[in-house]
């Protein structure tokens, strides 16, 4: 059985947590596509704050 | 954002057996979170026995089975060996691809394509 890479999931955590405030319950209550998804989105507005559009963002592989 | 499927039906190859014999075959097993894999790593059982996680995550996503009232640690303990290592292939399947599916390729024409997973776990 293969569970998702536990420091990818403690970063992923992180991550929103310190972009959207959301509290740790909630942030652990998402499934593992809908926080992969927040990240992107989050990852995404920091690009374009960034200017870095063309750069890989924190959470693409 | 596409609405996601987050609740997959199965059948147990064999069942699970009560107390009064009674066999409990039809279950449903909901989509991970991180709770569900942060959450046993506090748990005495699994911190004795790493190898435990699996039964008390599997025991957190199977949302129902038969007519229990309840799927506890001990349920998922009791399974046959068959039917524990069905659930852990399908929590993979599930948790990876987002669907109850085989990601599957063509070896003659390389195209890639699902193949619907049994769902009679036989």
């Amino acid at each position: 059985m293969t569970g998702y890479p536990l420091e990818r999931l403690y970063e992923e955590v992180a991550f929103l947590a310190y972009y959207l405030h959301w509290d740790y319950k909630t942030i652990l209550g998402l499934e593992h596509a809908e926080r992969e998804r927040w990240c992107k989105e989050v990852s995404e507005i920091n690009k374009k704050l960034n200017g870095d559009e063309n750069k890989k963002g924190f959470f693409e592989v | 954002m596409d609405i996601l499927q987050t609740e997959f039906n199965f059948t147990l190859p064999k069942g699970y057996v009560d107390e009064t014999g009674t066999i409990h075959k039809q279950g449903t097993m909901r989509l991970a979170t991180a709770a569900d894999e942060i959450m046993p790593l506090r748990d005495s059982r699994v911190q004795q026995n790493p190898a435990y996680l699996a039964v008390i995550l599997l025991s957190r996503v199977v949302t129902s089975l038969g007519t229990l009232k309840m799927v506890t640690p001990r349920v998922i303990e009791e399974l046959y060996t068959s039917d524990f290592a069905y659930l852990q292939e399908m929590y993979n399947r599930i948790n990876q691809n987002g669907a109850n599916v085989i990601k599957a390729k063509c070896p003659k024409c390389q195209h890639d394509f699902d193949i619907e997973a049994e769902t009679l776990g036989e």
